[in-house]
């Protein structure tokens, strides 16, 4: 096996711990909308119980209307004031979901990009030969995509404010009669501790399948994009690996499918422990009212609060499957952000190098994660103005000691010096402003730079 | 070049007519690939539909009868307890527990549906003729058809929300006939603007969010090229961090701003409709207040019809929201049938499998060749360019006979045409006019797995094949009767010719490679496999000369195959040539001429014609465009 220094895909994701890294992030982005949309969403959480609230007294009303106990014309402020609850809850959602939200959606991904883009300007260059290092990027690159943020966000206000109306309902209808408060309980936890255990486990299923997957996905790259069609034609390896693609497509596809009908089936019987606390709700409520101990409206107003808890709790369930699978991204990219090592800063350095002798004294290299060295004690002197050519195999390490030599990649055994000075003290960026390369696996650049 | 705008994509728009083809054509492949799935989804969805409605039902009687019964006493329960148990029932319909069999559901009709369009996208753009890949305009094609199986999951599983949403919405509207039928048609019109108006955001919506404008492109690639693996060197090097992180703000910022903009204009457009939703709302909980004092109402029929406006409300937003989903979503599909349903020259979808002869009448690439290869007059301009540009034709009337077991050199400067010809005689791309015979036989009309059996090459832009070693050199030779170790990832079956391997890899230079590998020939290399192992350049271009090695061919053909190897393995390599050939016909094209010289005969091309043509010496002697090229490069090495 290959020593493998650290490997940060395999630590455990820690789901609170990156949701709060991720709030303060959040919040240190941008204070002033983050505050505000959260305490919007915040009021707009408490507004079901208010209209639980309304609803009683309307619902109280219509029977003593119906009675002819009580005129219409009492039922008209309450109707107003539902009108006024739906509104101002529509009226906020639009705004703190639509322009807050979208201010604040632009300014993270700014922020993430500039962090990225920075990362990637620190990192000692031979970090980025990691055998790992594609994945990793890759995998923090998914929370730059555009609508992550957007989706991230919602979701967190949706089970914000879905728990905010779990809770507030069930007070309300508490004081109504304490026993409520339990049912309501009662009917709000299961699924939502259904659906966290599913989603963590299917996320390890994923993660563990990668490799069959991603040759999986290799293998219709290759049948389908342009790099290898020739070769695909020329040794007509087309049905081979068909039958390769076939073969694997149900090793992924099954454990997926029989973990999923697990999960469901644990979740489906969570969920009759939920109904059955709902019926027994309606059926206690039902039960008060003929022993006096709630009024009618009460009753009719208690479905509809059992009604508001379900839709919460569903939200709940729903974004927090999809919260879970954000935040393990989002682990992936503090991942990403904290690995190093990085390039000593600028302010370490102290010297040019100009006109400098560049001497190498028993060089080695290792690339990262691998046991092979690519250079092995080199030593060797290039005096100022000096001509000097590299010839060697391939593979011999030419290209390797070049990027060595320039401060690309550090070595990792001997000593590298440019005139007096230790390669550490110099300053990379005047080394490279000074020098110039040409690689062979250079870069296409597809725009004029000006 | 940054990648092609998706702009189209998200906001194409469709009519009512293509989304009902489109949902024909979804039909008729879940039908056939997932139906037991697909029927179960639909009784889930109509029961999801009709339960508001069942339940404004069964709360107008339970409220009624708790009206009846209030302060009665204990006895009283027995009325009540039917319509309890019913409301219980009727809660299973919710989405909470049917989520439960809807996710099961969906998840095994998408994933048969991937399996047999997946399968079916790939054969199908395997048999595809190599020019579809080459021409930008068809390529894209296959670019959009993409996962297929998922798109028309997608589409499916929404026009069943769709359905849903339509069923409550008329279900529900129906529970206020009784009180007055103007009520049940004023809550359906409200639904109108409301639908109007989301479908007429998705199309912003998408393209703004997903969508890809030229200047997001731009901005994108920028950004790609400041965190990119591969470019950071260069980055460094030439200090253009700062610069690039400049450009990148400004490019921001102004999209940004757009961004905002259309996001505001969005919200005040939306504030009438969704005014007017909630004042149709309030006025008929007035009316329904109005009369409950006539006693028109019971309280019960008050709770369950209050709460059905509810229900119209969000049966408004559903409807909205899946009918934008529709135009997307069938957009997707539109795609996936452009791609299975076009002619484009594809050989027919055959189950041919590997080892097994294919149809006994087809006509055979002629084995062992006697009278050798004949390309006369052919010229060949990719289908992007129109023919009538004399200039566009990348090989003008190009004639020469390739004797069986001659090695023939192709020179010329780059863009001279010789990759082109390289692939017309390997049978990859047809001659737009002219023809090439083997034995006298046309390539068109040889049976094209025969043909491909026949040839073999080494290209210089090669693809890399990240398997094992052993299986990235034989993939040529897989799926043959080498049987070796079954593993999770692969059938025993998908076992290279191991002789065949070894043999090639000591030829082209390999086996020292492989021994130094920790498993040697079955050592993952590359990064698609756990624990790959990265190769040089050179490495690779000696893995594609040694994969051209392990077929037994009539005609080989090497093109630049050598440009990424070092002088000294170059020289080896043609050295060897000789040898490796084994007196095969051989095409070798190279840009150093002094490979050319082992050759029996060099033909020189410019601008897609043969201009000179004869042995080294010969064309040295006669000094014309090889001689010039000759003295051009050796003055490098004096």
């Amino acid at each position: 096996m290959v020593p493998v220094e650290s490997d940060p895909i395999l630590q455990r994701p820690r789901g609170p711990r990156t949701l709060i890294r991720f709030l303060g992030w959040m919040i240190r982005t941008d204070p002033w909308r983050a505050v505000t949309s959260l305490a919007l969403e915040f009021t707009a959480g408490l507004l079901p119980a208010a209209t639980v609230w309304i609803v009683r007294e309307l619902f109280d009303l219509g029977v003593g209307v119906y009675q002819g106990v009580a005129p219409v014309t009492s039922m008209l402020p309450w109707l107003a004031g539902w009108a006024s609850a739906t509104l101002v809850e529509t009226g906020l959602r639009t705004w703190s979901r639509t322009i807050l939200l979208e201010r604040l959606k632009q300014e993270m991904e700014d922020r993430l990009l500039k962090q990225l883009q920075i990362k990637s300007r620190s990192l000692r260059l031979d970090v980025f030969e990691r055998a790992d290092f594609h994945d990793l990027l890759r995998r923090a690159q998914v929370a730059a995509t555009p609508g992550f943020f957007l989706n991230l966000l919602g979701a967190i206000y949706r089970i914000l404010t879905g728990g905010l109306t779990v809770v507030s309902v069930g007070i309300v209808v508490g004081f109504w009669d304490p026993y409520l408060f339990v049912a309501i309980v009662l009917v709000s936890l299961p699924p939502p501790l259904a659906g966290l255990y599913h989603n963590v486990h299917e996320f390890y299923l994923q993660r563990r399948q990668t490799q069959k997957d991603r040759l999986r996905g290799y293998l219709e790259s290759i049948l389908t994009e342009r790099e290898c069609a020739k070769e695909v034609r020329v040794f007509g390896i087309a049905p081979v690996l068909f039958r390769w693609w076939d073969h694997l497509y149900w090793q992924v596809a099954d454990p997926l499918y029989r973990q999923r009908r697990r999960h469901h089936a644990t979740g489906g019987c969570l969920s009759a422990v939920s109904l059955f606390a709902f019926a027994c709700a309606v059926g206690w409520s039902a039960w008060a009212v003929l022993a006096g101990g709630l009024s009618a409206g009460q009753f009719a107003a208690m479905l509809v609060a059992l009604r508001q808890v379900r839709t919460g709790v569903d939200h709940l369930v729903n974004r927090m499957s999809f919260l879970a699978i954000q935040l393990l991204n989002i682990a992936d990219l503090f991942i990403y952000l904290d690995l190093g090592p990085e390039e000593p800063s600028r302010k370490a350095a102290i010297a040019s190098v100009e006109g400098r002798t560049i001497e190498a004294r028993n060089l080695s290299f290792r690339y990262p994660q691998t046991r092979r060295r690519a250079l092995s004690e080199v030593t060797l002197a290039i005096r100022p103005g000096e001509r000097v050519a590299l010839v060697g195999e391939n593979g011999s390490g030419k290209t390797t000691l070049v990027k060595v030599l320039l401060g690309l990649f550090r070595p990792t055994a001997g000593d590298l010096r440019y005139g007096d000075l230790p390669a550490e003290r110099t300053d990379r960026e005047t080394l490279w402003n000074r020098s110039t390369a040409v690689f062979q696996d250079h870069t296409r650049f597809a725009f004029t730079l000006g | 070049m940054p990648p092609r705008s998706d702009l189209e994509y998200w906001s194409h728009s469709e009519s009512a007519s293509a989304i009902l083809a489109n949902l024909r054509w979804t039909w008729s492949h879940v039908r056939a690939h997932g139906r037991t799935a697909a029927l179960l989804l639909i009784v889930v969805h109509l029961l999801l539909g009709v339960q508001p409605a069942l339940l404004i039902h069964v709360t107008r009687h339970l409220v009624d009868a708790v009206v009846d019964a209030a302060g009665g006493g204990p006895s009283g329960f027995d009325d009540i307890l039917p319509w309890l148990i019913a409301f219980g029932l009727i809660q299973l319909l919710t989405n909470d527990v049917m989520w439960h069999l809807r996710d099961v559901f969906y998840l095994r009709l998408e994933q048969d549906l991937s399996h047999v369009l997946g399968r079916r996208l790939l054969k199908r753009s395997s048999s595809l003729p190599l020019l579809f890949f080459d021409v930008s305009e068809t390529y894209d094609r296959l670019e959009r058809a993409r996962d297929p199986g998922s798109k028309l999951g997608r589409l499916f599983s929404n026009a069943l929300h769709f359905s849903r949403a339509a069923v409550t919405a008329v279900s529900v509207a129906s529970m206020f006939a009784p009180v007055s039928i103007w009520i049940s048609v004023a809550l359906l019109g409200a639904l109108a603007p409301l639908v109007l108006l989301e479908i007429r955001q998705s199309r912003m919506f998408m393209a703004f969010t997903y969508g890809e404008t030229p200047e997001e492109r731009r901005a994108g690639y920028v950004n790609r090229i400041l965190t990119g693996r591969s470019e950071q060197k260069e980055m460094r090097l030439f200090g253009l961090h700062a610069p690039l992180t400049g450009r990148w703000r400004r490019m921001r910022q102004v999209l940004r701003e757009r961004l905002l903009d259309q996001r505001q204009r969005q919200v005040l457009v939306s504030i009438p409709a969704t005014g007017f939703h909630v004042a149709v709302g309030v006025g008929i909980a007035a009316i329904l207040a109005f009369l409950l004092g006539h006693r028109v109402l019971t309280p019960g029929r008050f709770v369950a019809l209050f709460q059905g406006v509810g229900d119209m409300l969000h049966a408004g937003g559903s409807l909205g929201f899946s009918s934008r989903e529709l135009q997307t979503r069938s957009a997707e599909v539109g795609y996936v049938r452009e791609f299975f349903d076009r002619p484009d020259g594809s050989r027919p979808e055959t189950e041919a499998s590997p080892g097994t002869d294919p149809t006994s009448n087809a006509t055979l690439f002629p084995r062992p060749l006697r009278e050798g290869l004949v390309v006369d007059n052919v010229h060949f301009t990719y289908p992007a360019y129109t023919p009538d540009e004399e200039g566009r034709f990348v090989l003008q009337g190009v004639s020469f006979h390739l004797q069986p077991g001659e090695r023939v050199a192709l020179v010329g400067d780059n863009g001279a045409g010789k990759s082109t010809l390289a692939r017309i005689l390997l049978g990859l791309y047809p001659p737009t006019d002219g023809r090439v015979t083997a034995d006298r036989l046309d390539y068109a009309e040889i049976d094209p797995a025969s043909l491909s059996d026949a040839v073999s090459a080494a290209f210089q832009d090669f693809s890399r094949f990240e398997f094992t070693l052993g299986q990235s050199i034989g993939i040529g030779t897989l799926g043959g009767a080498h049987d070796g170790p079954a593993a999770d990832l692969w059938p025993s079956w998908l076992q290279p010719d191991m002789a065949a391997v070894a043999d090639a890899a000591r030829r082209a230079g390999v086996d020292e490679l492989a021994e130094r590998l920790p498993r040697g020939y079955d050592t993952p290399i590359g990064h698609v496999l756990d624990g790959g192992q990265g190769l040089s350049g050179g490495e690779w271009q000696r893995i594609a000369i040694a994969r051209a090695f392990t077929r037994d061919p009539e005609l080989l053909i090497l093109d630049e195959p050598a440009a990424a190897l070092d002088a000294v393995a170059e020289a080896a390599l043609y050295r060897q040539f000789a040898e490796l050939l084994q007196g095969r016909t051989a095409l070798l094209i190279s840009h150093r001429l002094g490979s050319a010289r082992m050759a029996d005969r060099i033909l020189v091309l410019q601008q897609g014609r043969i201009v000179e043509e004869g042995r080294h010496d010969d064309l040295l002697a006669y000094g014309g465009v090889y001689a010039g090229m000759w003295e051009e490069q050796a003055s490098w090495y004096r």
